[in-house]
């Protein structure tokens, strides 16, 4: 029994992402069809045939891998449809690579998509299964506003402050979102409008919460040893991680929402596999799920980022900002790009793959080595937490 | 010693009134001289029964009769009674009988008092908005102990008369209490009610008693029916506070007399709906230990007051528009039926190898990982502390915004809960809350119980 982790055994080596948007006029078959087309492209010569085999990440736009196999008329492949909550893109991703890494195929494709403005729901809605009708149907809002008053307890801060530190992750990703063509949301906001904006749950407001849009994301997938066959400039996995939680946190009363176990756990697991000591100091940058602004300022010490009751000053000093000693989200994050939950998890790790490629443009990160994609799903005491590493050369 | 009697009462008031039926009124203070009792939007006769029995104890291998009366029934063709027993932890020996209509309190009463049963009545009583008598009905329950032999009233006698006439009706699936002219009933009802309060004080050997109190829908037959009867009038203003509850009305206002009542006294309760039937009780001694800590005058007190746009929105009298969410999923019957001891029990599991508390009930010990190594814990007289809270504006609910909490049981375990009855509308961490058995919502036709959370009823200071 070992985890013998993930470190130089994989590399993407073609990517695709379409912007995220209120896309009235595609499908979740365009969408699949546009990120696939895109990742084929950005790899000279690079059919779809050649793919060996394929997954498909979504929450609720499809059932079974006909989701992408009809769509592409992939003749003869196979194709497995994953779910994992609001970590499904990166599930997608994670078996993808497992199966280039078991030497059962040479090539895979890991897609995500999901297609959520053909619902007029506000927020994200979920099908469960029929139940006894005894559970909380918490909304995402309602759940992670748990977060922001148990961390302002904690960690002694007064309703101001806890504003002005969620204020400014929220302004941070606006910020980093106008520079990105692909972002649903491009304005700057202030943060007065954030500050002042209708409240949604608890202490959070409209503008603490990701939007909701479509999109989807595609990756080509190879053994680390092949990857200078499909381009000059692959990104390396360095490390892997996925924890699903026992969801004690909400039925035992050690829990006091001010952390994500799991994520504190597939931290150390992908800092270990990568050989990385001081994270803060040797990452590049970091792509984190900011669902909701007390998401990421909790995940910034769950990922040890900041120290313990840290974070919030942190942030206040702009260590996070884009500029800043450790940028975070300079894609503009889940705040900037909506949650299209089954693409989210794969458009972190498109944006580390600009960034090593140092294709980010003028939201380039200089001298990027090293960059992190950190998802999860669930809620907190009940999570499931993603997270890998990427470097831009093996060794 | 009479061989019948009561051997312990409860009754419940929800937490509500309406004062007004004024839209935009600034004031909800007591202006006029009627009030009524409001539940709130997740109570309904299967609830408001369950509140009132709260203090009801049983023997498993007991066989036991549970008498419920409503006018209201959460169901036509399905059993509210047998919804009731699940929560109140009635032995599978129960046999439980469903009386419908405004004679059904006085019809259970009569047969747990004749068969040593439980009896529980409870409405929701609903006037078209703008009738004259929107305010002179209200909501409420009663629940009497007609077991063992250790009496807090005796039953000296009864009576009743049948007769048909047509005075208060309503169709299935109406949501508005229709009635004829109030003049057209007056001398019938008084009639009836002479006639067996004559009888059954006949039977009792008694010219008169301590306390005299009459239940009957149309309010101005009760006021020269009480008048007749030389009755304090006690009865008369508690209907002015809470309107007439329907079913209920007869075992809240028994509760009442009970509530003070010294041993020796003797009450004389009358229930006038399709004829009239009348109950004489002598009090022993044993009331002393049996009184309820919350009076039936104390809730009426301390309910407070909503504006009319609110009630008229709890009872769907008005359709306002909620944020864009999908409704709520039916439950499904197999899971409801295998997990009724927690659904409707709030029964728990304990680990025998570490002591901790897994709630819902989980056959994987979240502490320890012992596999089917538990005992059942039941938690619904346990309060709890509020470990952490929110205010969700996007939760779907007829009295927005809805609050969430986390709550540490106490005793272990933790769960998360909607909080219920909460006039002040803010709930702090660390508070103390206590379950409470609500409707988390309807759809499909299926009504979907379970337990919510409350700030601990007070006596508290009159809202009136």
């Amino acid at each position: 029994m070992a985890n013998h982790g993930m470190r130089d055994r994989v590399a993407i080596v073609a990517m695709g992402c379409t912007p995220f948007r209120d896309h009235w006029n595609k499908s979740a078959d365009d969408l699949l069809i546009d990120a696939v087309k895109e990742s084929l492209q950005s790899s000279e010569g690079l059919e779809l045939d050649d793919i060996d085999a394929f997954w498909v990440g979504t929450q609720g736009s499809g059932m079974a891998g006909v989701t992408l196999s009809k769509p592409l008329q992939l003749k003869g492949k196979p194709v497995t449809r994953v779910e994992n909550y609001c970590a499904t893109g990166s599930e997608s991703f994670r078996n993808a690579a497992f199966a280039v890494a078991s030497g059962a195929y040479d090539i895979v494709m890991a897609t995500g998509v999901e297609k959520l403005k053909d619902s007029s729901f506000a927020g994200l809605t979920a099908s469960w299964p029929p139940s006894d009708g005894t559970d909380i149907n918490w909304t995402a809002p309602g759940a992670f506003s748990l977060l922001a008053p148990a961390y302002a307890h904690k960690y002694g801060l007064s309703e101001d402050q806890l504003r002005e530190v969620l204020t400014h992750i929220a302004w941070k990703n606006h910020q980093n979102g106008v520079l990105n063509e692909r972002a649903q949301f491009r304005s700057a906001v202030s943060k007065e409008t954030i500050t002042n904006a209708q409240k949604v749950a608890g202490p959070l407001g409209v503008f603490d919460c990701s939007g909701v849009s479509d999109g989807a994301v595609a990756a080509v997938i190879v053994r680390a040893e092949d990857a200078y066959k499909y381009t000059d400039r692959p990104i390396f996995l360095k490390g892997l991680s996925f924890v699903s939680g026992a969801c004690d946190g909400a039925m035992t009363s050690s829990y006091d929402y001010t952390t994500f176990p799991e994520v504190a756990i597939t931290a150390r697991d992908v800092y270990d596999q990568a050989g990385i000591t001081n994270p803060r100091e040797e990452l590049s940058l970091v792509e984190c799920h900011d669902c909701f602004t007390p998401t990421e300022l909790v995940l910034m010490e769950d990922l040890g980022l900041s120290n313990r009751g840290e974070a919030w000053k942190d942030v206040l000093n702009g260590t996070f900002d884009r500029m800043g000693e450790m940028p975070v989200n300079v894609d503009g994050g889940l705040k900037s790009f909506g949650h299209p939950i089954g693409a989210t998890g794969l458009r972190m790790m498109f944006e580390c793959w600009l960034q090593l490629r140092n294709e980010a443009g003028e939201r380039q990160v200089p001298g990027a080595t090293l960059a992190m994609a950190q998802n999860l799903g669930g809620q907190p005491g009940a999570c499931v937490a993603f997270a890998a590493i990427f470097g831009k050369s093996l060794g | 010693m009479s061989a019948n009697g009561i051997s312990n009462y409860g009754a419940y008031l929800p937490s509500w009134k309406l004062t007004t039926t004024k839209f935009g009124a600034e004031s909800f203070k007591l202006n006029s001289k009627q009030s009524r009792s409001v539940s709130y939007f997740d109570e309904d006769t299967v609830t408001m029964s369950v509140e009132a029995s709260c203090c009801l104890k049983f023997q498993d291998s007991e066989s036991c009769e549970v008498n419920v009366a409503t006018a209201t029934p959460t169901y036509l063709d399905k059993s509210p009674a047998a919804s009731i027993c699940e929560v109140i932890g009635a032995p599978s020996h129960t046999r439980a009988i469903d009386f419908h209509g405004l004679r059904s309190g006085a019809s259970g009463l009569w047969n747990a008092l004749s068969n040593h049963g439980i009896s529980i009545s409870a409405d929701v009583r609903v006037s078209a908005p703008g009738s004259a008598d929107e305010l002179a009905v209200g909501d409420g329950s009663a629940m009497f102990d007609c077991r063992g032999d250790e009496f807090i009233a005796s039953l000296l006698s009864s009576s009743s008369r049948t007769e048909e006439f047509l005075d208060r009706w309503r169709l299935p699936g109406e949501s508005f209490i229709s009635s004829w002219d109030d003049r057209f009933s007056i001398d019938i009802y008084v009639e009836l009610i002479t006639q067996v309060a004559t009888d059954a004080l006949a039977i009792a050997k008694l010219e008169s008693t301590t306390r005299t109190v009459v239940s009957c829908p149309n309010p101005r037959a009760a006021a020269l029916a009480r008048k007749l009867l030389k009755s304090s009038g006690e009865d008369g203003e508690l209907e002015k506070l809470i309107g007439f509850t329907g079913s209920a009305h007869l075992g809240l206002l028994i509760c009442d007399a009970l509530d003070q009542s010294e041993p020796g006294d003797t009450i004389l309760a009358i229930n006038a709906a399709d004829g009239a039937d009348a109950f004489v009780f002598e009090v022993t001694g044993h009331i002393k230990n049996k009184k309820q800590s919350h009076t039936v005058r104390q809730q009426a007190q301390t309910q407070h007051p909503i504006a009319y746009e609110r009630y008229l929105r709890w009872r769907s009298l008005i359709d306002l528009r909620g944020p864009r969410r999908p409704e709520p999923d039916a439950p499904a019957a197999p899971p409801m039926w295998r997990r009724a001891d927690w659904k409707y029990g709030l029964v728990a599991s304990r680990c025998l190898k570490c002591e901790t508390v897994c709630a819902p009930p989980a056959r994987v010990c979240s502490n320890c990982g012992s596999i089917d190594t538990f005992v059942q814990h039941s938690m619904k007289d346990l309060g709890g502390t509020v470990a952490s809270m929110t205010v969700d504006f996007l939760q779907p609910t007829l009295d927005p915004p809805m609050i969430l909490a986390v709550i540490d049981v106490n005793g272990g375990g933790r769960r998360s809960a909607e909080v219920t009855d909460n006039p002040s509308g803010e709930i702090q961490v660390g508070e103390k809350l206590q379950p409470s058995f609500r409707k988390i919502h309807s759809s499909n036709g299926i009504h979907n119980y379970f337990w919510k959370v409350r700030p601990e009823r007070t006596e508290g200071e009159s809202h009136g």
